[in-house]
């Protein structure tokens, strides 16, 4: 998988979301960032951080499922509400790669969970 | 000339006039009869175009009275909607009837913010639609969230209609669980 094409699905989430969605970092399983978007407007979210963080709670959840749902697979998404309305969205990608998005305050957040299904389903194959 | 010729003259005269007459009242007739045949098919249409067509205030008048409804589908289905969803105002999927709604509902709640931006802040909106019509109404809160329902129907909402189906809609949502204030 090419750096152009994670590039690609971050600016196009960035373009897709109305607003709702300010920072989008495309990450390795490693926790790596491969491409990140819309940090300079927000100069609180470091992506390199962002993709470590979000690479291990990924990882967590993951190890959480696996007793539950025998031979489960990545989640199909994870939430994380943060402090003051902001939302942490992560989805798997393909070759052990995800997205993670940092949403504004009271986001759309139908519209986040619909661009970003879209977006990584269209990009999936 | 002879009185006689004269006589003759008027009969036939009159014998002409009379046929002209009868051939005259025939094409009345004929125009008549195919004006009434144009009417009846403009003033009578089909089943299927008077439903395309927009209705007139009779037809408006008959959409029916609210009743109670136990669950949200029996609603949609009860009041003839052709598609209806109940989202929050983070655009997430409260009720929904039809697949589309995940995907109406967090445009429809752009349009609403959006309108908001712009200082309106909305409480119902008829739309007319290609072709058909479709209601977006606020509902109530329901914890930090506001609740919205947007529904599609072929027949043009009454003014009125969306502050009666918030209300019967409300019910219907506590009903199902469902905490609106």
């Amino acid at each position: 998988m090419s750096e152009r094409e994670a590039r690609a699905l971050v600016e196009a989430i960035l373009k897709n979301s109305g607003g709702s969605v300010e920072c989008v970092a495309v990450f390795t399983e490693d926790g790596l960032t491969v491409a990140a978007k819309g940090y300079s407007e927000n100069p609180g979210v470091d992506p390199e951080e962002l993709s470590a963080i979000s690479a291990s709670i990924i990882g967590v959840v993951e190890e959480f499922f696996k007793p539950l749902f025998r031979g489960a697979s990545k989640p199909e998404r994870v939430d994380v509400e943060l402090p003051g309305g902001r939302h942490l969205v992560l989805k798997p990608w393909k070759g052990g790669m995800a997205v993670a998005c940092v949403t504004c305050e009271e986001p759309n957040l139908g519209l986040v969970y619909l661009m970003l299904d879209e977006h990584v389903r269209s990009r999936s194959s | 000339m002879s009185p006689e010729v004269v006589a003759w003259a008027a009969v036939a005269l009159a014998g002409a006039a009379a046929a002209i007459a009868v051939q005259t009242k025939r094409a009345v007739d004929r125009v008549a009869r195919a004006l009434g045949e144009l009417a009846s098919r403009s003033t009578a249409p089909s089943r299927e175009r008077a439903e395309r067509r927009a209705p007139n205030p009779r037809q408006r008048a008959k959409l029916p009275e609210v009743p109670e409804f136990n669950s949200f589908r029996d609603f949609v289905k009860g009041m003839m909607f052709d598609e209806g969803v109940v989202f929050s105002s983070d655009g997430l999927v409260v009720e929904n009837c039809s697949n589309r709604g995940s995907v109406l509902a967090p445009y429809a709640m752009e349009a609403v913010r959006a309108l908001e931006k712009a200082g309106v802040r909305l409480s119902s909106a008829i739309m007319k639609l290609d072709r058909d019509y479709a209601l977006l109404v606020r509902i109530g809160r329901s914890g930090s969230r506001e609740l919205y329902a947007f529904f599609k129907h072929s027949f043009p909402p009454s003014l009125n209609a969306p502050d009666r189906l918030a209300e019967v809609l409300k019910e219907c949502l506590v009903k199902e669980g469902v905490e609106v204030r």
